[in-house]
């Protein structure tokens, strides 16, 4: 008979509202005969907290065949920031040649937080605006000291002119 | 005397201990290893405890359960490399089960009751229906220190029914090599050859220093030369003096007297001043 195994993993390191996620369900056949009818579908992710980007929450395959695997992702969107129980898919499929159906569930991620942007970004972004402010903030330590050697400069550059 | 009865006492309790762990095995091998290496077995008391208190636990006829690893293969991995298991859970009889925990811990190979690594038990207490399959993610890394040699693997899934029966089941129960990373690039050798390099090198050195040395006959002595003597910034010297880095305006002009020493000039102001009042 066909015995499938299916992992449900998150590809990001962290969860961010407003920031893509990406979801990957693989699928193993660890049984010794094709899996026929396979059908996968996720509704454990709420359309109020998580939008859609790409990908199906339903999908289907004809067959795996033993010791074969199969992959799908689908990217998502948080919406709101906050812990989420973020529970497991659901699978069915035929498991031998008498149509023996069977059903079952994907791993479940468990527990994740998603966290919020200006969390997210205080830690992992550039800090553009922080470097910009550093630098206006530095500047008057650099241009006095270059300007009282410009001046005392230039004072002898003119003199040299002049004897010129 | 005493010692010897202690020392049988313990040897008995393992036999037993391992009597009741057989009924777990999976791979037979595993089960003849642990049998061959039971003597040696007396000194883990507080796991033989465990493990005794454990072996209540069976697995269910009604539960099957299998396992996978999915980053490496099988009887493989990595050491310090995270390894990701998939474990599958079957409920093929008529009333819901539990999925507790799993834990996995790293056995001495020819003594699964001496443990080497312990893993984190992790909790998912997942319900799983009549005639419904589960799988469940289980990481774990092996500990960096292991070198190539094989290990006794076992990871354990605890379930119970609703009314509380519980049941242990081995999911996976063998041996398994652990195998060192192929590393690209190998900090200690890098700086190992580095070493031996500069060593060949200052050994080149030496040699070609003693070579010239002998052959110019011995070691000759260096040629004496007269020591320079420092005059710093003297008047006759001062044409060597580069002041083209001054402004032109800045350097004054040459005063016309005759360059004194300040000795000097102390003389002839003392010898004035002693002068003027014989004049007066």
């Amino acid at each position: 008979d066909a015995h499938l195994l299916a992992s449900k993993t998150f590809l990001n390191d962290y969860l961010v509202e407003g920031k893509d996620m990406t979801v990957r369900y693989t699928i193993y056949n660890t049984g010794s005969s094709v899996a026929r009818d396979v059908k996968l579908t996720d509704d454990s992710f709420s359309s109020t907290d998580f939008e859609l980007v790409h990908g199906l929450m339903s999908v289907s395959w004809d067959r795996i065949p033993n010791s074969g695997n199969v992959t799908h992702t689908v990217i998502l969107r948080p919406l709101s920031s906050g812990i989420y129980n973020i529970s497991w898919g659901s699978l069915s499929y035929i498991s031998n040649e008498d149509g023996h159906k069977k059903v079952g569930f994907t791993s479940a991620p468990g527990n994740y937080r998603v966290l919020e942007l200006s969390e997210f970004s205080r830690e992992h972004s550039s800090h553009i605006t922080e470097w910009i402010a550093f630098f206006l903030m530095s500047a008057p330590t650099m241009l006095l000291p270059f300007y009282l050697w410009y001046s005392s400069h230039s004072k002898y550059e003119k003199l040299k002119n002049k004897k010129a | 005397d005493d010692a010897v009865v202690g020392e049988d006492d313990e040897v008995m309790s393992v036999d037993d201990e391992e009597g009741e762990d057989d009924e777990n095995v999976v791979l037979p091998d595993a089960g003849e290893a642990r049998e061959s290496g039971g003597d040696g077995a007396g000194s883990e008391e507080e796991e033989e405890e465990e493990e005794e208190e454990e072996d209540l636990y069976k697995p269910s006829p009604d539960a099957k359960t299998d396992i996978i690893f999915t980053n490496r293969a099988e009887n493989n991995f990595l050491a310090g490399q995270i390894v990701k298991s998939l474990i599958g859970f079957s409920n093929n009889g008529n009333e819901n089960f539990i999925v507790t925990s799993v834990e996995a811990s790293f056995r001495y190979p020819q003594d699964f009751s001496y443990f080497i690594q312990n893993f984190s038990k992790v909790y998912y207490d997942a319900y799983v229906p009549p005639s419904h399959q589960a799988s469940f993610t289980y990481d774990f890394t092996p500990s960096e220190s292991f070198y190539s040699r094989p290990f006794g693997l076992v990871v354990n899934v605890y379930y119970k029914t609703e009314e509380g029966n519980e049941f242990r089941d081995a999911v996976f129960n063998g041996t398994v090599n652990i195998v060192e990373i192929e590393e690209e690039f190998d900090a200690e050798s890098f700086f190992m050859y580095v070493l031996m390099i500069s060593g060949v090198c200052l050994l080149m050195f030496i040699i070609h220093f003693v070579w010239t040395t002998v052959k110019r006959g011995g070691r000759a002595a260096p040629k004496k030369r007269a020591a320079p003597v420092e005059r710093g910034t003297t008047k006759n010297k001062r044409s060597q003096v580069d002041e083209s880095w001054l402004p032109e305006g800045t350097i004054q002009k040459k005063s016309p007297r005759k360059p004194t020493s300040p000795r000097n000039r102390q003389k002839t102001t003392s010898n004035n001043t002693l002068n003027t009042p014989k004049v007066d």
